[in-house]
């Protein structure tokens, strides 16, 4: 069971400073653009979600903030910290687990744990087994992973990103391979760590999960980031009302200037950035009364759907 | 992090089960072979014979674990570990300076372990340790440092074909193709060129003597110009697929 051990010194730097900054990030592989003037700001203490369609750019990015990968334009600065390839003492702090858990199979969760508590050095023995317990593999500790299953290999990989107790955490994917409550167990650990000033920047394909967990959150497509900002903010934007009328055409054009949006779709009116009540109001003042109303509260789906053309 | 790193190549260099085992076995050919080679031969050839044999196997050795080694340094890439590593700031120089350093030790071992075995099993036909082995210590262990170093370019040719192939099948088929097929196809049709081959140079260093000549120049050369290449490879390659 993945289980919240508080953190025996919390942490003293101040919320909501920057921890990462990422400008005009780009990276080309010969002819192709696989990621493309991305900036990101990610602040101490929140969880960030960084979605995006297979292919969108999200690993490759991920892999250059971690130092992975060489950028070929744009900056990124972890900690305080230029990041750059092949050595980049900010790294420490982080703890990352980016696509497949990357395991040595002949080895077992344990040796795992010491091979990575010795190579970062202030790792004891007693967090080597109180991480095996936070994760829910302590009974399996002794087993080689590469006997493990999807799941048990990814709750290695959280293990080997939690040792060190980083301040930043980047989980690409986490909840792979896990059944429904180590899901649910992945998010209360992720809120546990959060609440103890951890950062994360978290990916998944379950926007269900990035909705419930993530502060603020990232959309990539297609290499470039189509939007940003906190998850409150950018299902607001989503949200509309949906009115049937006689003439939605000529109703559009009365609401036009007023809304942020009027979307004409068959006999009805999409409008957003408005409220039902001035949507009712205007249109009967136009003479133009309303049959139905609907309120329409987007979902994270809904948005990314939206955001990325089908998440194609 | 620089002592973390050597410390965690040491260890998964000479911590792993199944390298112990091809070590046994190896060993247990060798120690074979030595048998039932003196067994055909006079008391008075002994010495010379476990020597030459000792020599000869170390060389032959020498070359399939710089070829497994390099699957082993492979693997790595394979497993995605490297990025484990690298993704904690581990220096990326430091971990190219730990691994050959384990694949120098293990090397190192292979090349040793035929003069150990071979005398040993001389050892139970003479019922006792040859009384040239006294006298001759420091020569024999001056034997498996000139093996070993004569060894070095397949090593490092290992490890950038490791490097740069991302691939068990590059590395191991990279080396052991080269030394048993392409260098000896070259030395044989084309001695002009041969001549300036690993082979051929260690081959002439190993026979002249511990001398610090133009031979060992050449073999040192080449060493280095494999580790230089895969570093070169390295600091910049992308790992985050």
């Amino acid at each position: 069971m993945v289980q919240a051990i508080p953190k025996t010194q919390p942490t003293l730097k101040a919320r909501g400073e920057t921890v990462l900054r990422v400008e005009g990030l780009s990276k080309r592989f010969g002819g192709v653009v696989a990621v493309e003037g991305v900036d990101l700001e990610v602040r101490r203490g929140e969880i960030f979600g960084f979605l995006g369609p297979n292919g969108a750019g999200k690993t490759t990015t991920l892999g250059m903030i971690l130092g992975l990968v060489e950028p070929s334009a744009g900056k990124v600065e972890l900690l305080g910290e230029p990041v750059r390839p092949g050595r980049t003492h900010a790294l420490r702090k982080v703890g990352a687990l980016l696509g497949a858990p990357a395991i040595y199979p002949h080895l077992s969760a344990r040796q795992h744990l010491e091979l990575i508590a010795g190579l970062q050095g202030g790792v004891s023995r007693q967090r080597v087994e109180e991480v095996l317990e936070q994760v829910g593999i302590a009974r399996a500790a002794h087993r080689a992973a590469g006997s493990y299953s999807t799941g048990m290999k990814q709750r290695l990989g959280v293990a080997m990103a939690l040792l060190a107790e980083p301040e930043l955490l980047i989980l690409d994917e986490p909840s792979n391979g896990m059944d429904p409550s180590g899901m649910k167990e992945m998010r209360e650990l992720m809120r546990s760590l959060a609440a103890q000033g951890v950062t994360i920047i978290f990916s998944s394909h379950i926007l269900h999960e990035v909705e419930q967990v993530c502060d603020r959150i990232a959309v990539i497509h297609k290499g470039k980031l189509v939007a940003q900002g906190a998850v409150r903010d950018l299902l607001a934007s989503g949200d509309g009302v949906r009115v049937r009328v006689e003439s939605p055409e000529e109703a559009a054009l009365v609401l036009g200037g007023l809304a942020e949006r009027a979307e004409v779709q068959g006999e009805y009116l999409l409008v957003g950035g408005l409220e039902a009540r001035a949507v009712v109001t205007r249109l009967v003042q136009a003479g133009l009364p309303p049959s139905e109303v609907v309120p329409i509260e987007s979902g994270l789906e809904e948005l990314f759907l939206e955001l990325t053309g089908g998440g194609q | 992090m620089t002592l973390g790193i050597l410390k965690l190549e040491a260890d998964k260099a000479f911590r792993r089960r199944g390298a112990w085992l091809l070590l046994a076995f190896a060993a247990a050919l060798v120690g074979l072979v030595e048998y039932l080679m003196l067994r055909e031969q006079a008391p008075a050839r002994h010495y010379a014979l476990t020597l030459l044999l000792s020599r000869e196997a170390a060389q032959s050795l020498g070359i399939f674990a710089a070829a497994i080694l390099g699957a082993w340094t492979a693997q790595e890439y394979g497993w995605r570990t490297l990025a484990l590593l690298f993704s904690r700031g581990t220096p990326r120089g430091a971990w190219l300076l730990a691994r050959w350093l384990a694949m120098l030790g293990s090397l190192a071992l292979v090349v040793a372990m035929p003069f150990g075995v071979s005398l040993t099993v001389l050892s139970f036909y003479a019922g006792g340790w040859p009384a040239q082995l006294q006298a001759d210590g420091a020569r024999i262990a001056a034997t498996v440092l000139q093996t070993a170093v004569a060894g070095l370019p397949y090593l490092d040719l290992a490890l950038f074909l490791a490097v740069v192939g991302r691939s068990v099948a590059a590395a191991l088929g990279g080396v052991l193709g080269y030394a048993l097929v392409l260098e000896v196809v070259i030395v044989q049709f084309w001695p002009e060129v041969g001549r300036y081959l690993p082979a051929s140079l260690g081959e002439a260093w190993l026979s002249g003597g511990a001398g610090l000549g133009a031979e060992l120049a050449g073999v040192v050369g080449y060493a280095l110009a494999f580790v230089v290449l895969s570093w070169a490879v390295l600091r910049r390659q992308d790992l985050g697929g």
